[in-house]
């Protein structure tokens, strides 16, 4: 076993690229409605990759635009700030870390996962009338801790990907098994190191587990969002299993068959046009 | 890899659809879904999402 420490996670995690400034001032005003459409704009467009990734997503079918979007400016006024943000949010993250041969980590499985997660909850938000635009961003962000460890340290994750397939083991059970720590519990640690809120921090730290309570969670919200995304198959990766699903977090968003149809119609619908749009 | 094939409970979808030759599709779902299967969790999407698919016999 190759055992890591919290705070070597936390030192290395400091080292790798960091998101751009735009991406994390993004995320941290998640929930805050005081930013302007102006100052959103602006800080948008001085980020070049990102601009032109944003304007790719606003033009895709995800947001059945009837006109070509094309400037930042158009996509404000015509996307809306929430919708604006949450889409410059997926592009930023999307282009944040270098798809970097390590152990057979497949980069594009993990996004099209992440972002059908994140359109799972989008359209699971909906469902049970909860903020879309941050079950969306939940959804990307939800394995960050999995993306962190591969690239801040590749050969022990490659030997845990090694342990995960020799086994055919759940991907939580072979980091346990080899690094001693998990992409949940590394995932909250760096949702806290960036100063994400709480709420962040908490439905990222126990996707996999949520906590016990009366109503439902961000954390309920991501955990079956996820789960309904590995048995969709939208990574499409040969491996791929459905993880232990949480029957209280189950209870607790009340899902019935009907409603799961329609996240599912909803969230294929627009996962083929989202990872072109984020993926090229 | 460790591909054993689960056991399948009496109870269960693939049992209900013994009969019918299995599809692709089914036997993915089964795949994605074999760490289920094969601790015998309950996970409702078990049954929703071969219904989903328009699977034979669900």
């Amino acid at each position: 076993m190759t055992l890591i420490q919290a705070d070597t996670v936390i030192a290395r995690v400091c080292e790798l690229p960091a998101l751009s400034a735009v991406v994390m001032e993004l995320i941290q005003s998640l929930g805050d409605d005081d930013l302007s459409a102006d100052q959103l704009a602006k800080k948008i467009s001085n980020d070049q990759a990102l601009a032109a990734k944003t304007l790719r997503l606003a033009n895709s079918s995800f947001y059945g635009m009837s006109r070509q979007v094309t400037s930042i400016t158009d996509a404000t006024a015509i996307l809306g700030l929430r919708t604006l943000r949450s889409v410059a949010m997926a592009a930023g993250l999307a282009g944040s870390f270098p798809a970097t041969a390590s152990g057979g980590f497949d980069f594009k499985a993990f996004w099209r996962h992440s972002i059908g997660t994140a359109l799972c909850a989008r359209a699971l938000a909906t469902a049970v009338r909860r903020e879309e635009e941050i079950a969306f961003t939940l959804g990307l962000l939800h394995d960050i801790g999995r993306l962190a460890l591969v690239t801040a340290f590749p050969q022990q994750f490659a030997k845990t990907l090694a342990h995960q397939r020799a086994n055919d083991l759940l991907p939580l059970d072979a980091e346990r098994s080899v690094l001693g720590t998990d992409h949940a519990a590394v995932g909250g640690m760096i949702a806290e190191h960036w100063r994400f809120s709480p709420a962040i921090v908490q439905a990222i730290a126990h996707h996999h587990a949520p906590t016990d309570g009366d109503e439902a969670s961000l954390a309920d919200l991501l955990h079956v969002a996820d789960n309904m995304a590995h048995a969709l198959d939208m990574s499409q990766q040969e491996d791929d299993t459905v993880p232990p699903l949480s029957m209280a977090a189950w209870s607790r968003l009340a899902l019935d068959e009907a409603r799961c149809t329609q996240v599912f119609r909803q969230a294929e619908a627009q996962h083929e046009s989202v990872c072109q749009a984020l993926l090229m | 890899m460790n591909t054993d094939t689960p056991v399948i409970d009496a109870d269960s979808p693939e049992a209900a659809r013994a009969d019918i030759p299995p599809t692709p599709q089914w036997l993915r779902l089964q795949r994605l879904f074999r760490h289920t299967l094969k601790v015998g969790e309950v996970n409702p999407l078990l049954l929703i999402v071969p219904q989903y698919r328009q699977e034979p016999g669900t």
